[in-house]
């Protein structure tokens, strides 16, 4: 170990003290005799300790004065000599008012064991206990009382339900009828806009119709004129001669003896 | 051979209660010294002795033989010490005690400590370093070297670890020599 000059700086003060008082181990006697031989500090503090020790030793008591005890009086007894000694001690009353007392704890905890049911209603009083299978029907008392609790629950919640699908239904329904009026009034607008289109083209349309109509009609006249003006020389170059060419042609199958009904065979 | 303190223990609780006495006389010694030099005072010791071995007795039953019986009666008559030490008032000190408890001045020549003092002068300065001194640590000390107590037999009364023990040991062996050395001064 490190030489140390002063000896509160040395960490091995347990020690010092155990080799002081001649309480160390051979092994560890050894050991710091070896210390000491190294340690300054502590070879220092060994010294001084050592006179301490031997002013300490100047301060001797006088002889001891004997102790006078009054014994017999405060004798130490065991928790049945106390019992015991009890018994003789209290009054018969207060003894047989405890053991009433104790006899009335006793049937309370009996009564608790067997699962005693007291009653009291309009018929009065009724008193049910039982040894055994108390916890079957206790089980099966809170079972009950379980499912009439849950019955509770599940038509609350029914009718809670209920009552907030019916809100719903009623706002949906407000709400398809709005849609279906807006719907029916766009349709509405949207035909009428269609109609009037629809009319006017078809007023157009007919007008062009008179008018190309006209026009033909006036190109007709014009030729009729025309060709009265100059005689045709065959009525089938004639085009406008639909009424005659035709009875021309279906004379001329007739005399030939043909049925034009395909009847006749 | 001599009848050990747990036999006679047994005794006393199976109803022979003079062979407490035995117990009584037996460590009275002991027990008066610790009071004496925790206390200072004679007839103080003599009464925390009554104190401690009454109190020993009427708890007799209690005893469970885990400890010895004197680490046992070591500890009642410290707690008696204790009680004793608190109810005193600290004007009951002299003001030149009252100064010793303040702290010293560290120590040049402990190595001459004795020289040219009266053994009787030497021994009233113990006792009065002593009396300066904490009862924590004081009563570690006493019970070392007058009671001549092992480090462990210490730990087992106080019920504290034998390391603490022991540096309560060397604390109060390093107060000491500074207490000693500033009342040598005075002197």
């Amino acid at each position: 170990m490190k030489n140390q000059t002063n000896a509160n700086q040395c960490q091995r003060k347990e020690d010092l003290i155990t080799y002081l008082y001649g309480e160390a181990t051979p092994t560890e006697e050894k050991a710091f005799k070896q210390h000491l031989q190294e340690c300054a500090s502590c070879k220092k503090e060994m010294s001084e300790f050592a006179m301490v020790r031997e002013s300490l030793q100047t301060w001797q008591t006088a002889e001891a004065p004997k102790i006078a005890m009054d014994l017999p009086l405060e004798r130490p007894r065991s928790l049945k000599e106390i019992l015991k000694e009890l018994g003789t001690i209290l009054p018969a009353w207060f003894k047989y008012g405890t053991g009433f007392a104790a006899a009335g704890a006793f049937s309370l905890l009996l009564l608790a064991l067997f699962n005693t049911q007291i009653h009291y209603d309009k018929t009065g009083f009724s008193f049910q206990a039982t040894l055994f299978g108390n916890k079957q029907q206790a089980v099966q008392n809170i079972k009950s009382s379980n499912s009439n609790a849950d019955e509770l629950v599940r038509s609350l919640v029914a009718k809670a339900l209920s009552e907030k699908d019916a809100q719903i239904n009623q706002v949906l329904e407000e709400k398809r009828a709005e849609i279906e009026k807006e719907l029916r009034r766009q349709i509405d607008l949207l035909s009428g806009e269609i109609s009037e289109k629809s009319n006017t083209e078809l007023s157009k349309a007919t007008l062009e119709l008179k008018r190309q109509h006209q026009a033909e009609l006036e190109k007709a006249l014009q030729r009729i004129q025309t060709q009265s003006i100059k005689p045709s020389t065959s009525d089938d170059d004639d085009p406008f001669n639909l009424w005659g060419g035709i009875n021309d042609k279906v004379l001329e199958k007739a005399s030939e003896g043909s049925d034009p009904t395909g009847l006749s065979n | 051979m001599e009848i050990s303190d747990n036999e006679i223990i047994e005794r006393t609780l199976n109803g022979e209660i003079e062979a407490f006495n035995i117990l009584v006389r037996r460590w009275e010694r002991q027990i008066y010294g610790l009071a004496y030099r925790m206390l200072g005072r004679d007839e103080e010791a003599y009464d925390i002795c009554q104190e401690t071995f009454l109190a020993a007795y009427r708890n007799l039953n209690k005893f469970r033989g885990e400890a010895k019986f004197s680490s046992w009666l070591y500890r009642i008559a410290l707690n008696c010490c204790h009680t004793r030490l608190r109810s005193r008032a600290n004007n009951d000190l002299s003001l030149e005690q009252q100064l010793e408890d303040q702290g010293f001045e560290p120590v040049t020549d402990i190595e001459h400590l004795n020289d040219g003092l009266h053994r009787d002068q030497i021994a009233e300065l113990v006792r009065r370093a002593l009396a300066g001194m904490p009862p924590e640590m004081r009563q570690v000390i006493i019970m070392k070297e007058y009671q001549g107590l092992k480090f462990h037999e210490i730990a087992e009364v106080l019920n504290i670890p034998i390391s603490t023990v022991k540096t309560r040991v060397y604390t109060g062996l390093e107060q000491l020599k500074q207490r000693l050395n500033h009342l040598k001064n005075l002197l």
